[in-house]
């Protein structure tokens, strides 16, 4: 079921009822609700996948209380590598068999030996990225001994399959979310109306921003070659656009579905594009998912301590590592190299932490030397993100050769002005909102103010939002 | 939770008068003709838009011209229940020329639109109609009534001067020869993409001759007259439905070539003009009144 479907806005009021008016009464039941909701909002892509999630909870869950039981260092150990082998066992087998397989036989056949192994016609199930990581690092905080692990299975079912996050994340950590659903929960009215506003604001993000910078995004990437280098300079740009747009107007939907509930999530996206440097950016986008990798790959393999190839080597595995985490091709491992050469220059003059603070605080505009910052790191951003986009390698190379050519400084081809006005107005709701946890979390103190941005918001998405179709979010795919 | 539910009431109120206004602009712009129509006919004319030259001279002969550019089959059959639930309708006049089975009027046609027509006797359960009654009414959900309202607001901030095509303008007896050849090459495209039947057409076909049949309706077919160069490309293709109307015993009135030497009765390959359709109605209806 997506967030911008009929489906979804019928759903959510039927479990927002039953939620705070007939299971109010006992946890259990309003737990066991959330986890009936999520399998029915996940079932209705495909139910087949729902084992998928089933036993990933089963696995866990179990392994969670045979830990907390086993003191042997060996059979812990064990125990914690099962469940690594169940969940990156399903996540290898869907979303990289095909890979590997490829580049196996592309790999002897450079070498003369034609092998042949037939690879599979798999369909990658939605979300699986997300939820697998989320119950990894539930086994591997109870193997720390970090979180107590739970006994109560409707609980631990509902916060691996919590309908919101379920299939492109935030990616929860037990420690902050599974304690939610031990405690009862309460109505909490600016908690519901903040949700409902950041709602509003993701389905802006993606019906307007993100699936209008598709479509032009989308023309120009698969024609590449027709076109000149100031076109392709623009659908970098909306392509940039439409992956901050899509991606962070999902997280935006599901954390404010979530505080409906009454539960808080972590912020997902904290203005990347304001950033001065890339390791900011790195600290602003996707959180969820780089901070999973800070605490569960970079810092066990030793993160900023030893010798500096050491130091090198771990920036290089946790940029490739997160590169191919977002699909089996090697775009996205280029991507995440990429990201890494962007940012071992301010890692190794330990620069890399200068830049914590919010930019241009508490100013309308930024510093000449902020400025040229933010701009200098958007474009590297827009740069890399061409990779990301490609279709191969190969792809990539050419569209930047073209990109880079003399057609760089002629009029481009496609330059659609209501679009490029749209984004304009974004960039600037959304600097102007940067202290806050998203664009419009603080509006005018005035209900009628508030309320008069609300209905223009909702004008806005009706007239100039792309309902040509019902267009998946970019990170269902991975 | 109170404050939040009336909240949300508030909202929501808000949300229907933005979409009855929404909903009455849009209605006006996107159905406009569309839902003009006239109860107290006892004959109508039901075809796309080769019925449309004929306007409303029809009237003359106590024939209601109910046609709309782009109607299919699905659209007459809502069009022709509503008839039989508000009129004492007796006689229907339908177009069965070559192209309403062709599989391209599945895609191409007014469903969007004769939704305002349709009666619950158009849907096998009343949900799917209550449904789809109300979704019509939401124009917050309706992506053709808004990119409609879009087109017509933004319209006043776009000169079209430079839309002007010099092509446009001229009448089908003004084209060269090699003109109408590609013209009617291109509608033949257009409206023969491929040489099978519709099922779904033929369905709905099946279901007015039935329906008049169960109503005692005097059902006559119509083929509207052709130039030259599309009858020679639809000679010999045909989709069948003057055929099934044949086999089925009722009257088709074939007029494809009557103005075969008449180019300055047709604004294009296959449509007459006004002058076309004033000479169609006698030669139509003086037979029938006979």
């Amino acid at each position: 079921m997506l967030f911008n479907s009929i489906d979804f806005a019928v759903f959510l009021p039927i479990v927002f009822i039953l939620y705070w008016f007939v299971t109010n009464k006992n946890l259990k039941s309003q737990n066991l609700l959330i986890v009936l909701a999520s399998y029915l909002f996940y079932g209705w892509w495909d139910w087949r996948f729902l084992s998928l999630i089933l036993t990933s909870t089963l696995v866990d869950y179990f392994i969670g209380i045979s830990l907390s039981k086993q003191e042997n260092a060996t059979k812990r150990k064990l125990l914690l590598w099962t469940s690594i082998f169940v969940n990156i066992g399903f996540l290898g087998f869907f979303k990289y068999y095909n890979f590997f397989v490829d580049n196996f036989i592309t790999a002897f056949s450079f070498f003369g030996a034609d092998i042949s192994v037939g690879s599979l016609n798999i369909i990658l199930p939605v979300g699986i990225s997300f939820y697998t990581f989320q119950t990894l690092s539930y086994s591997i905080d109870v193997y720390k001994r970090k979180l107590e692990p739970t006994k109560d299975l409707i609980a631990f079912s509902a916060f691996v399959s919590f309908f919101p996050q379920l299939v492109a994340g935030p990616i929860e950590r037990a420690t902050n979310l599974l304690p939610q659903f031990y405690i009862k929960r309460k109505f909490d009215y600016s908690k519901a109306v903040d949700g409902m506003r950041q709602i509003l604001w993701g389905l802006f993000k993606k019906i307007v921003i993100a699936d209008n910078c598709a479509q032009y995004a989308n023309a120009i990437f698969n024609n590449s070659s027709e076109y000149s280098g100031s076109t392709l300079a623009i659908g970098a740009l909306f392509f940039t656009f439409q992956i901050y747009g899509d991606f962070s107007g999902y997280s935006d939907i599901a954390i404010g579905t979530s505080r409906l509930f009454g539960f808080n999530l972590k912020q997902n996206f904290a203005f990347p594009y304001f950033s001065r440097d890339i390791a900011e950016f790195w600290r602003r986008w996707h959180i969820s998912l780089s901070t999973w990798f800070r605490d569960y790959l970079y810092i066990p393999l030793g993160g900023s301590r030893g010798p500096v190839q050491i130091k090198i080597r771990n920036v290089f595995i946790i940029f490739i590592v997160s590169g191919f985490w977002h699909g089996a091709n090697w775009t996205f491992i280029a991507w995440g190299a990429l990201n890494a050469l962007f940012f071992l220059p301010l890692f190794l003059t330990k620069n890399n932490r200068n830049n914590l603070d919010v930019v241009a605080q508490g100013s309308y505009f930024p510093s000449f030397k902020a400025s040229v910052q933010i701009l200098l790191t958007f474009s590297l951003t827009v740069f890399a993100w061409i990779f990301f986009r490609a279709e191969s390698i190969q792809h990539a190379w050419s569209y930047i050769s073209l990109m880079f050519s003399k057609s760089l400084f002629t009029i481009p081809e496609i330059r659609p002005t209501d679009i490029i006005i749209l984004i304009i107005t974004f960039s600037i709701v959304e600097w102007l909102g940067r202290e806050n946890k998203y664009g419009i979390e603080c509006l005018p103190a005035n209900k009628f103010l508030r309320w008069l941005i609300y209905i223009i918001l909702i004008i806005v998405i009706y007239f100039f939002g792309n309902f040509s179709e019902e267009i998946e979010f970019i990170y269902f795919q991975f | 939770m109170k404050k939040f539910i009336i909240n949300i009431f508030y909202f929501l109120s808000i949300l229907v008068v933005l979409n009855t206004i929404l909903n009455h602009y849009g209605n006006e712009l996107y159905l406009g003709s569309y839902k003009e129509h006239a109860l107290d006919f006892h004959s109508y004319l039901l075809s796309d838009s080769r019925g449309l030259p004929l306007k409303t001279h029809t009237e003359t002969y106590g024939i209601y011209n109910f046609s709309a550019e782009s109607d299919s089959y699905m659209d007459m059959k809502r069009k022709l229940n509503y008839l039989i639930k508000y009129t004492k309708v007796d006689t229907i006049y339908l177009t069965v020329d070559d192209h309403t089975l062709s599989p391209y009027r599945e895609g191409s046609n007014n469903l969007d639109r004769s939704i305002y027509y349709a009666t619950q006797e158009d849907y096998p359960n009343s949900f799917q109609y209550f449904k789809d009654k109300l979704l019509f009414n939401i124009a917050l959900l309706q992506p053709k009534k808004r990119t409609i309202l879009k087109n017509h607001i933004t319209s006043y901030f776009k000169s079209d001067s430079n839309q002007i095509n010099n092509r446009a303008i001229k009448s089908w007896e003004q084209l060269s020869e090699v003109e109408r050849l590609a013209d009617a090459n291109i509608r033949f495209e257009y409206q023969h993409p491929d040489s099978y039947n519709s099922e779904q057409l033929i369905s709905h076909l099946e279901a007015i001759i039935k329906l008049c049949n169960d109503h005692n309706i005097t059902l006559i077919g119509i083929q509207y007259p052709l130039t030259r160069d599309y009858l020679e490309l639809t000679r010999n293709v045909s989709h069948g439905a003057s055929e099934l109307f044949t086999k089925k015993g009722l009257k088709v009135l074939d007029y494809r070539t009557i103005f075969i030497n008449n180019n300055d009765y047709f604004s294009n390959q296959d449509h007459l003009n006004d002058k076309g359709g004033k000479e169609l109605i006698p030669l139509l209806f003086d037979q029938q009144s006979d």
